[in-house]
């Protein structure tokens, strides 16, 4: 709990700096967003009525602290393309890029854990080499093109799968799954290279531990060994990797919905992009921030909960 | 060496499943010959009625979300093609180009042709299910041109100046000065008329009085419409309902169409329509496009500012070349701003025939023998533009022109180039318009549109008196001169007019192609 | 002075990561001058040939050579591997070298910064930054090189506390010397493993990052052959012309493979716990 106590501000502060951050990139951004919304053929009154409307003729400082005070009230400003409040927006496609993010976990931890260990326990054979190969591999290959290539083999060649679109876990959670399955797939194998190695290295460092070879010496089988020492043990650094990782799967996901045609947050950042809607740039790219800021506070507080031999202050890089 | 055979091994796997996958079954095309258009069916005027099928329910994929479905609040091409379904305007244009009544079923000019008057059908319900009324048609109007509404299209409309509505069925528009334009400009989907109960909640509620009513829209997936029984045309629309999904990606696009997750891509990629057209099950149908592409030049920036520079750009420019190599044979050339399908067209193709050496010669002349270092804005993300550029970008490299191609987010682009008219040379395109004035006018010189800096006194006469008269075979003679005048002064480099490719599963019937950017399903059918 | 030696262990995981990077850094200075046709030279009648003897690798939709191109994505790959990390490094440590020499409010408040700029996932950082510069392959080494300031930034810091810890601080202070001398003779060396291991990984990172960008439309422009450019261009001619995508993202795969192990075998070279 004191841990708690001594993180929340850093946390606050990293939340604040993170909007001005956002604010200031966001403002940088050229183009004028009265003038795409109103097309090529707008009369200049128009324009100028419509930026006095949207505040775009405030002073910077002005326009920060109005969207900053909105944002703690849960208003997260409103879309200038959409018409909309951009946390509405976010609301609906939240379901989708969450779906996807959680999900693609599941390939990784269902390949990257029986992987891992096995090449744990057949250090430096050919099987080792193998998985450390393949993990590598996963991990080299761009999402985006491991997502066309599935399209072609499952969607194309063999008709097994959707080749995109969504379907709602509430209309049908047969046909939800099945449009998101080859999503996950290219997402989730990058993570699930990077969790191989991570397993089969925690699990090395356990073996060599004192009370593995104490518990060796009393004759208990490696299966049981590993079982019930190894595993849990070497399974924590997993568990908090997974959940830092969301950031990278939050990334990702703006390429895999693209691809794939998932109508997720993903899909919104490049849209607000590409249409310079900059209250939408801003609400996205801050939510999405502040999401895996705290989803990584929360993931490091279960860490020391769950491994109270980590340092508090050994936590630089990883 | 056990890791590099793991390794191997890997990337062979790898490969394999690649090629596996790409030598489906679909025919290897080895190698592309590039043949002319399809020969389209011609659209019918409407279906084939007695063997056209009720019921069913139809899926198009579009490109892009619709910016609201209130059509007086938005220039979204997404929403017009879409809204065509949803609402009525006073008068439609058929594929043909022609003016048709719609709601309207006759109208007349007064002599000075200042007023208008429209005689309204009695039979038409919106979809709340009241009565449409002259009353509903005089709100529309009133508006589209109030300042609050702040309608991108007020401009087009500005030119009313009186709207009375002496009975339920009969309104009067009183213009402030004769417009050869003004009928055409009323069959466009943002002249829609709607019911005021309605007006507040259109965008995301759309009533109108259309054949199809609004089911619902979930923002970045789809609209889904249905067929509304009450509408004033009796045999249409055939189809029960219509779903439009929004699919982004060109190639995620056409692998639905392929599998049959939707049944009509309305723009086919220029380089996918040949392997569409072989592809089982799927039929593509071509039309000529009421439209240009163009590498448009900034006149009054040097060089350029130097005719003969011009035209050595339009010499150095093989334009069958362009055609083949960046829309893969499907478009036809150009020589000036106007595409073939108008009834205003004037061929001038033979104006700048492709020479390389006059090209040449020409630099040569204006001073400029080792040749000039440009650049060209390329409009991201608009693909056929950006090909363009490439190609021509190789062409001019040969007689001596280096262009670095500079691609801009059209955000920027906008505000940079088109507004700015800060560019040297850029790729674009103009979709027509169905009337030559407001297509042609951009270049008078005082116009926010002209943004190629064309300055002509005599060029900007005509344009207005064109605009004004009432007269066809003077505005067809004042048109020609027109083009002819553009093309004389090389303001541009006219490339081609693209052709409009539909992508269709072989069910789906009666689909029909418009000049201005509409999908009309009433005329769409399914086979069961 | 390095204070102790140890035992290095030369992994195979080094020797061919460095083989691949070499490799790699040989076809990227051929592929400046001696490609076997010019990469951007469009030859449209010898559009999407397959794989043969006039074409090594075949030739895309507007008849360029696609071995010429990889080669030439070579050189644009590396460059952007080399400015981004460039960047990221140098902004990264001096930074870090700042909050961990000085620490205290300075410091704090900038590892705070580092914090917040770490909580973006990359990729959207990256696209932030390039739709706010506009698209082009210079902005987006300026994007991925911003994105990667962070992490570098934590190691320096932490290299910077843990000798600080280790006392030769103190006894060169001791002994009289400056802050630049004790940061150049004692800090650096020693905080130079994680970094070094660390710049291999994010020059693969970088590679795949301006693959994602250029594929979002966002990153290098045409008709410049970046690989992740033209697996975007691929893309729409997979099912016609798959020797369009596979050489591409073979190079990536192989280039991000090299960097990856030449990382590995540094981590085992320089920290032989394993």
């Amino acid at each position: 709990m004191n841990y708690l106590w001594r993180r929340f501000p850093s946390l606050l502060l990293t939340l604040f700096l993170i909007s001005l951050v956002t604010f200031v990139v966001v403002q940088v951004v050229p183009g004028d967003p009265a003038q795409i919304i109103l097309g090529t053929e707008a009369p200049p009154e128009a324009l100028a009525d419509l930026r006095a409307q949207l505040g775009l003729d405030r002073p910077l400082p002005l326009q920060y602290l109005s969207w900053l005070t909105g944002v703690l009230r849960g208003d997260l400003g409103v879309s200038l393309r959409h018409g909309r409040p951009v946390a509405t927006l976010i609301a609906e496609r939240l379901p989708v890029t969450l779906s996807l993010a959680i999900l693609s976990l599941a390939p990784a931890v269902l390949l990257a854990v029986p992987l891992g260990i096995l090449a744990a326990t057949h250090q430096h054979s050919a099987l080792d080499y193998g998985v450390l190969l393949l993990a590598q591999a996963g991990l080299a290959l761009p999402s985006f093109w491991i997502g066309i290539l599935l399209i072609l083999l499952f969607a194309l060649s063999w008709r097994w799968l959707p080749s995109g679109g969504y379907v709602p876990w509430g209309e049908s959670p047969l046909e939800a799954l099945r449009s998101l399955a080859m999503p996950i797939l290219a997402l989730g194998l990058p993570v699930a290279g990077v969790l191989a190695r991570l397993v089969r290295a925690s699990m090395l460092e356990e073996l060599s531990r004192d009370h593995i070879r104490t518990a060796r010496a009393k004759g208990l089988s490696e299966t049981q060994i590993i079982v019930r020492h190894v595993l849990r043990n070497a399974l924590i650094p997993t568990a908090t990797l997974l959940g830092l990782q969301l950031g990278f799967l939050l990334g990702g996901s703006i390429v895999i919905e693209q691809v794939f045609a998932l109508p997720g947050v993903g899909r919104l950042v490049l849209f607000a992009i590409n249409n310079r809607d900059l209250p939408l740039i801003q609400g996205l790219v801050l939510f999405i921030a502040a999401l895996v800021v705290t989803i990584n506070f929360l993931v490091d507080m279960a860490y020391t909960w769950l491994d109270p031999r980590i340092s508090l202050e050994n936590k630089h890089g990883s | 060496m056990k890791a590099r055979t793991a390794f191997h091994l890997a990337l062979l796997t790898l490969i394999l499943a690649g090629l596996l996958a790409a030598c489906g079954p679909r025919p290897e095309v080895a190698s592309l010959t590039v043949e002319g258009p399809t020969a389209s069916p011609t659209p019918s005027p409407g279906p084939t009625a007695p063997t056209a099928q009720r019921g069913g329910s139809l899926t198009v994929a579009i490109a892009a979300d619709v910016d609201g479905l209130d059509p007086h609040k938005t220039v979204a091409a997404a929403t017009f093609q879409i809204t065509r379904n949803l609402y009525d305007t006073l008068v439609q244009v058929n594929p043909q180009s022609r003016i048709q009544p719609d709601l309207a079923t006759s109208w007349e000019t007064s002599a000075d042709g200042l007023n208008w008057t429209f005689h309204l059908r009695d039979d038409v319900f919106f979809h709340n299910g009241r009565a449409m009324t002259a009353a509903d048609v005089k709100y529309s109007f009133e508006r589209i041109l109030d300042p609050e509404t702040a309608s991108p299209r007020a401009k087009d409309y500005n030119i009313i100046t009186v709207i009375e509505t002496p009975d339920d069925h009969t309104v009067v528009l009183t213009l402030s000065e004769p417009q050869a334009a003004f009928l055409s400009n009323l069959a466009y989907g943002w002249a829609a008329i709607i019911p005021r109960e309605a007006a507040d909640t259109l965008r995301d509620h759309p009533v109108g009085s259309g054949p199809f009513e609004f089911v619902e829209w979930v923002p970045d997936s789809h609209v889904k419409l249905h067929g509304f029984d009450k509408y004033f045309l009796p045999d249409v629309p055939y189809l029960d309902q219509v779903t439009f999904r929004v699919i982004t990606d060109p190639a995620a696009r056409l692998i639905s169409l392929k599998i049959g997750e939707v049944d009509v891509v309305p723009e086919v990629p220029a380089q996918e329509i040949a392997g569409l057209q072989e592809a089982l099950g799927i039929q593509v149908i071509q039309q000529p496009f009421n439209g240009i592409q163009l590498l448009a030049i900034n006149n009054a920036r040097p060089p350029f500012d130097d005719l003969r520079v011009r035209q050595a750009l339009n010499h150095a420019i093989d334009k069958q070349a362009v055609i083949e190599g960046a829309q893969w044979g499907n478009g036809v050339p150009i020589g000036g701003h106007m595409p073939p399908v108008s009834d205003f067209y004037v061929d001038l193709t033979d104006r700048y025939p492709y020479d390389p050496e006059k090209a040449r010669e020409l630099l040569a002349d204006a001073g400029y023998p080792d040749g000039i270092e440009t650049t060209i804005a390329l409009p991201q993300p608009y693909d056929f533009h950006i090909r363009n550029g490439e190609v021509i970008a190789d062409q001019l490299a040969k007689v001596g022109i280096k262009a670095t191609l500079e691609t801009i987010e059209w955000g920027t682009y906008l505000e940079q180039v088109y507004f700015g008219r800060d560019y040297t040379l850029t790729t674009l395109g103009h979709t027509g318009r169905l009337d030559p004035d407001p297509f042609l006018n951009r270049y008078v010189s005082d116009r926010q549109e002209d943004y190629m800096n064309y300055n002509n006194p005599h060029y900007d006469e005509l344009a207005k008196e064109g605009s004004v008269s009432t007269d066809p075979e003077r505005r067809h003679e004042i048109y020609a001169e027109m083009q002819r005048i553009l093309a004389d002064d090389a303001v541009a480099v006219y490339l081609l007019a693209p052709l409009s490719s539909v992508g269709l599963r072989q069910e789906v019937q009666g689909w029909q192609l418009y000049p201005i950017d509409i999908y009309d399903l009433r005329t769409v059918w399914k086979r069961q | 002075m390095v204070a102790e030696r140890r035992w290095r262990h030369v992994s195979p995981l080094l020797v061919g990561g460095g083989v691949i990077v070499l490799a790699m850094a040989v076809v990227a200075m051929l592929g400046s001058f001696a490609t076997p046709h010019d990469p951007t030279a469009m030859d449209i009648a010898a559009r999407l040939q397959p794989p043969g003897a006039a074409h090594l690798f075949g030739t895309d939709q507007y008849g360029r050579d696609i071995l010429s191109r990889v080669m030439g994505g070579a050189g644009i790959a590396l460059s952007v591997g080399v400015v981004a990390v460039g960047i990221g490094l140098g902004g990264g440590m001096i930074i870090g070298a700042v909050a961990g020499f000085y620490g205290g409010l300075l410091g704090e408040a900038l590892m705070r910064l580092m914090d917040a700029l770490f909580a973006f996932p990359a990729i959207l950082l990256a696209i932030a930054v390039v739709g706010a510069l506009g698209p082009g392959h210079l902005n987006a080494m300026l994007a991925i090189g911003v994105v990667n300031v962070p992490v570098f930034a934590r190691l320096t810091r932490a290299s910077v506390l843990a000798v600080q810890q280790e006392g030769y601080v103190e006894a060169a202070r001791a002994v009289g010397g400056t802050d630049l001398h004790i940061l150049q003779r004692h800090i650096v060396p020693n905080g130079l493993a994680p970094l070094l291991v660390q710049a291999s990984v994010s020059f693969a990172t970088a590679i795949l990052a301006e693959a994602s960008l250029s594929y979002l439309g966002l990153g290098t422009q045409p008709p410049l052959p970046s690989w992740g450019k033209m697996l975007e261009e691929a893309r729409l001619f997979m099912d016609r012309g798959p020797w369009l995508a596979i050489f591409p993202g073979l190079a990536i795969a192989l280039t991000v493979l090299g960097f990856n192990f030449l990382g590995d075998g540094l981590r085992d070279y320089l920290d032989p716990r394993h």
